[in-house]
């Protein structure tokens, strides 16, 4: 790992949001999802390089389960300061996108993250990494290793299926919605644009999960 | 309740069917190199590999979040090559003149006399430049058509070839001629205008045959996007989760499995003609009775809105006394350009039993 190269969690300001969404077409002829990679690996990119106190956010609105587990959606939402996004826009990635013809018009926009107000965050989920059977053998290796007692070992745990699995190079994201309530304080993400389970940056953004589940509330 | 007696002008009858008036040939993948000045066309062979994934679908229980090892087929542009090419052949017949199969003389009376009104308003001259636009745009490349920043589409007929550069042409609204014309980079007007002109003779009149190449520049290495195959269950092979659409061909004395865009799905995209569903939010929409989308799974003609195939063509009367004062393009509706189209892609389009009059 470079020590150039901004790491661990950075301040995002939500004073401006950017919808990245593939034009019709880029979505029939299945390439909607190259648009989502693209703009998740730009955002990395662009937290990677730039200033941990100021980060961008992503918000994933189409998210949902389907026949074939979850999915991301179509539409990648931004949040961050107008200096980030425009980094962010200024990313090769980005304009191969808009080269190519794959995206609407970008527009950043103003947000306002107001307390109170009812939105999702999108939050790295690392419990489902241990107890699997790598995991497992992992520790006991370690334990041999240190010469230290490895204890009672727990069984393997299944994956919950409400996680959405998103790949970085060979590096897997497993990502879960939380839909939940605007809170005030500092947006804390971590270079991919996510946040914590046990900080949660609820983002400004009505979901289609949250939809649901207010429709079946209704 | 007594069957009523089959009127004189009626589309409707229980067993009814049209052959497809566009053949086309499967689409081969090659990578394109240099040797000795000349373009080679080396074919871009499918292979395997083994990957380590994870169990990640619903209700995966027990296995869920494991490592799920599986081996999956894979095409990319061949070392050395630095573009790649979709080529496939294009048939243009005359089958929606009448039907292929018919079980009512009346009905297919009506058919032809749909069909010759349709020829004469030069409704098929409108057919064609929708489905030009679709060569020139390379919609029929589909995902591919998005992995590179310069490309062309070649067409080649009745010793002509005529050059479209398909990124200044859109998805969603049929250009005028102008923009067509402008987006062609080798060739002019004329060979434009002896595409359309071809294709609406193939379709009215006498079958008419064309070669298409889509061109882009690629990397070594870059991934390509064949037709993913789908593979029954009782032939799935557990080993191979991904199977890609191939054929056999032989190169430099060894035969390789060359990587294919099936017949089916270029059809797909050349018949994503269909600008008359007026649904907002969607362009120009694959031809099909009931207007469905499936990579949304929408369904813009579906039988509640009567604009389907089958609502519309209950009007036969209408359609006809429309269709038989039209003297000119402007003069036809999209409904029943809508219509024809659906007879130029063909199928079983036989009413349903239940109810039926035949």
């Amino acid at each position: 790992m470079s020590a150039d190269l901004t790491a661990g969690k950075g301040r995002c300001h939500g004073t401006a949001l950017l919808l990245v969404r593939p034009v019709q077409a880029a979505i029939e002829l299945g390439a909607g999802g190259d648009v989502v990679a693209k703009v998740l690996n730009a955002v990395h990119h662009a937290n990677r390089h730039g200033n941990e106190d100021d980060f961008v956010a992503v918000a994933l609105p189409g998210m949902q389960m389907t026949r074939i587990g979850m999915v991301a959606g179509h539409d990648v939402t931004m949040f961050g300061s107008e200096e980030s996004l425009a980094a962010v826009l200024n990313l090769d990635g980005i304009k191969l996108l808009q080269r190519r013809g794959m995206v609407r018009d970008l527009v950043t926009e103003e947000a306002w993250c107001d307390a109170g107000s009812t939105g999702s965050a999108w939050v790295r989920d690392r419990t489902c990494e241990k107890y699997t059977a790598g995991w497992l053998r992992r520790s006991q290796a370690r334990a041999a290793r240190r010469g230290k007692p490895l204890g009672k070992l727990s069984p393997t745990r299944g994956f919950p299926t409400d996680l959405l699995t998103l790949t970085y190079g060979t590096t897997p994201v497993h990502l879960r919605e939380v839909i939940g309530t605007v809170s005030g304080v500092p947006l804390m993400v971590s270079t991919y644009g996510f946040s914590s389970p046990g900080a949660a940056a609820v983002l400004p953004v009505q979901s289609l999960m949250a939809e649901r589940r207010n429709a079946d509330a209704a | 309740m007594a069957k009523k007696a089959p009127s004189d002008l009626s589309f409707e009858t229980g067993m009814l069917a049209f052959a497809r008036s566009l053949q086309i040939t499967e689409g081969l993948f090659f990578g394109l190199s240099h040797e000795d000045d000349q373009t080679v066309r080396v074919p871009i062979e499918i292979r395997e590999k083994g990957v380590r994934g994870q169990t990640s679908q619903d209700n995966a229980k027990d296995k869920a979040g494991l490592s799920n090892p599986q081996s999956v087929e894979f095409a990319v542009v061949p070392q050395g090559c630095h573009a790649i090419s979709l080529e496939f052949s294009l048939r243009v017949l005359p089958m929606s003149r009448q039907p292929h199969a018919c079980d009512n003389t009346d009905v297919g009376s009506a058919y032809r006399r749909l069909a010759a009104a349709y020829d004469a308003a030069q409704g098929y001259d409108v057919l064609a430049a929708l489905y030009v636009w679709n060569i020139a745009n390379g919609r029929f490349a589909w995902r591919n058509r998005f992995q590179a920043d310069t490309m062309s589409v070649m067409v080649a007929f009745d010793g002509r070839t005529i050059t479209f550069d398909p990124l200044s042409l859109g998805f969603d609204e049929m250009p005028d001629r102008d923009t067509m014309v402008a987006a062609i980079t080798a060739g002019d007007a004329s060979d434009y205008d002896a595409l359309v002109s071809g294709i609406a003779r193939g379709l009215a009149e006498a079958a008419f045959s064309m070669k298409v190449s889509w061109v882009a520049n690629m990397e070594s290495g870059q991934e390509v996007f064949p037709s993913q195959e789908y593979v029954r269950s009782e032939k799935a092979d557990d080993a191979l989760s991904r199977v890609l659409a191939k054929l056999p061909t032989t190169w430099r004395g060894r035969t390789v499995l060359q990587a294919s865009m099936h017949s089916q799905k270029i059809g797909a995209a050349l018949r994503h003609i269909d600008v008359w569903h007026d649904t907002d939010g969607y362009g120009a929409i694959a031809v099909n009775p009931y207007g469905g989308v499936q990579e949304t799974s929408a369904v813009l003609r579906a039988p509640g809105t009567k604009k389907s195939f089958y609502d519309l063509r209950k009007n036969a009367e209408a359609v006809l006394t429309t269709i038989e004062g039209a003297t000119a393009p402007s003069d036809i509706p999209g409904e029943i350009h809508f219509l024809m189209a659906n007879l130029v892609r063909g199928g079983v389009l036989g009413k349903s039993s239940k109810g039926s009059d035949a």
